[in-house]
């Protein structure tokens, strides 16, 4: 998988919805967790969600880390289930659908890997971006699927 | 076999495996084994230092190896490793220090030891930035390395560095302070700033060459402060005063304020030529003796001077008249010499030798109310004799004490001599060389004569076929 070539982020059916609800009810903390499903045709079909707890020793309304140990036991499942780990989503409390410093300089992993942020306003109104790592910076990549 | 889990993103350099089998008896050995096969992975895993990248974690089987043994941990048959990034991020803007550096490592080009020698030779206009504290860097340097603080860097940067274009290879002990330096320095406009990945403990682990400085103790630092503040001299041209060797023939009204200057100034070694003893004539410029020492040898005299005022200068006393013989053995152990002489014969002496050993002249001489200073140094310009090609009839040129001399005069004219060794040693500023400084005191007036050199000169072997001798004034 070339992170070049990887245009879009296909949602699948209620990805969109579950993304919005768990922002929302993490709140005022930030929510993770985990992309998976499968490439094809320049895409990342993203199937199923798997959230993980915010592990942040401090101010998880602006900071969110998962546990070593979680993210091995979701790969692992992952790789029972036939899904590929394509990335990650966490959520910006009051914030924008952008990487901030923070995200960009260490949540990179590999080139490669997606990220959504979802956006809160305070309110339930929320808003997804999607991202690809391209260090040193994150490429916004097209959503779809995110509204139905 | 072992097995190793490949993630989406690292596929492409798998011919997309979705896992691999190798070999190995330790996670390093089955790692380093991974990107053997596929090199594409050796950046993705490995930093420049064969390390592990700082964002990656790995497992065997479910465990993360930090439970076990780390790299360390033991593998056989059958156990699975696999590879996943550290995750953390979120919407504050602020960066924990340890997030700033992970992401410099990315932003920033960074060359190892073994690679950055190379690359060394290559780019012959680079300059090597130490960041160091002043103890690290006295403890030892990469050699052609100019060292600034971190703590100075902002401020002082430009000053180093005046050119943007100059590429920049900086470190620090481990490479980590110097990253952040090398941010600082591409915030700056540096075009092109390279960061020594493991710093300059890599550097001496790759058998790489070290320069251990001289430094200033802290002493000699206080005493010579205000050389430090100079850009031209500064710690390094200090060092060099240190460690330069000045002869003076004359312990007379030159060479007396040329000499307590020169000693305050930290020459370390100051030769003195003279086999007189002070004169009660002498007092009145001869400034360094004293009425006690009327009847004693001058060069002793000065020594006792010098001493008060600069204990760790050491003194070569010569008691001498200068012939020939004396002469080239005493020039070959000087860096420059200076002419304080009162006679032609000295001078010629002075001139033929110092051209024959390639040795540079500062030469000064007072007449009443008129003194002169030039710099001879054959080789790189004309030779006393190219100007003098022999010495004037005695009507011309009375001697000192028939002719008289305004007494401050010599002080104005050693001085001028003191100057002009500062210099030479330090290599700053244009010297006096093909030029004659005239002062003019009734009419306080500086003049400069310039003068090529001579190419039909019976001493210095400045040849230049063609050139014609041209002696003109300008007004200063």
């Amino acid at each position: 998988m070339n992170p070049n070539k990887i245009q879009q982020l296909q949602l699948a059916p209620d990805i969109g919805r579950q993304l919005k609800e768990q922002a929302l009810q993490a709140l005022p903390e930030e929510c993770c967790g985990i992309l998976a499903g499968y490439l094809a045709g320049g895409r990342m079909h993203i199937r199923q969600l798997l959230r993980l707890v915010n592990v942040a020793q401090q101010e998880r309304m602006a900071n969110f880390a998962v546990a070593d140990a979680d993210l091995i036991k979701a790969a692992r499942l992952l790789r029972q289930q036939g899904l590929e780990l394509l990335g990650f989503y966490h959520s910006h409390p009051f914030g924008l659908p952008a990487p901030s410093r923070k995200d960009v300089a260490s949540c990179n992993g590999w080139d490669g890997y997606s990220h959504i942020i979802v956006a809160t306003d305070g309110g339930d109104r929320t808003q997804l971006a999607a991202f690809i790592t391209q260090r040193p910076m994150w490429k916004r990549i097209q959503i779809q699927g995110a509204e139905s | 076999m072992i097995t190793i889990h490949i993630p989406t993103p690292l596929r492409r350099f798998t011919a997309n495996h979705n896992q691999v089998q190798v070999s190995g008896s330790t996670v390093n050995q089955a790692l380093q084994t991974l990107a053997e096969q596929h090199p594409g992975l050796q950046r993705q895993i490995f930093d420049e230092n064969g390390q592990l990248r700082h964002f990656i974690n790995v497992f065997i089987n479910a465990d993360d190896i930090r439970l076990h043994e780390g790299q360390a941990t033991a593998v056989s048959d059958g156990d699975e490793l696999e590879l996943l990034p550290a995750i953390a991020g979120g919407n504050l803007q602020a960066l924990t220090s340890a997030e700033w550096r992970s992401q410099l490592e990315d932003e920033i080009e960074q060359l190892r030891a073994s690679a950055a020698m190379p690359w060394l030779q290559d780019h012959q206009d680079a300059q090597i930035l130490d960041v160091r504290t002043r103890e690290e860097w006295t403890s030892g340097h990469i050699p052609r390395a100019v060292h600034l603080d971190k703590g100075y860097l902002e401020v002082q940067i430009e000053s180093r560095i005046p050119d943007r274009n100059t590429p920049v290879l900086v470190y620090c002990a481990s490479g980590v302070r110097s990253l952040f330096a090398a941010r600082t320095l591409q915030m700056l406009g540096y075009r092109r700033v390279i960061n020594l990945a493991g710093g300059i403990v890599q550097w001496k682990n790759a058998g790489l060459p070290i320069e251990t400085p001289d430094f200033l103790s802290s002493e000699q630092r206080a005493r010579y402060l205000r050389h430090l503040a100079i850009p031209e001299v500064g710690e390094n041209g200090q060092l060099t005063l240190l460690k330069s060797r000045v002869l003076l023939i004359g312990a007379g009204g030159l060479g007396c304020p040329a000499a307590i200057y020169l000693a305050a100034a930290g020459v370390g070694t100051l030769g003195l030529v003279d086999d007189d003893v002070v004169d009660r004539t002498n007092l009145q410029r001869q400034i360094l003796h004293t009425e006690d020492a009327v009847g004693s040898s001058k060069i002793e005299s000065i020594q006792s001077r010098v001493r008060q005022l600069n204990s760790s200068v050491n003194i070569n006393l010569h008691p001498l008249r200068l012939d020939k013989a004396s002469a080239a053995d005493l020039f070959a152990r000087y860096d420059v010499i200076v002419d304080c002489s009162d006679n032609f014969d000295t001078r010629y002496i002075i001139n033929d030798e110092a051209a024959a050993l390639g040795k540079p002249v500062v030469h000064g001489s007072v007449y009443r109310f008129d003194g002169q200073v030039s710099v001879f140094w054959a080789g790189k310009g004309p030779c006393y004799r190219c100007l003098y090609p022999a010495a004037p009839p005695p009507e011309l040129a009375p001697p000192c004490a028939e002719a008289g001399v305004l007494g401050v005069l010599p002080g104005t004219i050693g001085l001028l001599q003191a100057t002009e060794v500062l210099k030479l040693l330090l290599d700053m500023g244009r010297p006096l060389i093909g030029r004659s400084l005239c002062f003019d005191a009734l009419n306080a007036s500086f003049r400069e004569i310039r003068y090529a050199a001579d190419p039909h000169c019976a001493c210095c072997t400045t040849v230049v076929p063609g050139r014609t001798t041209e002696v003109y004034d300008e007004a200063v």
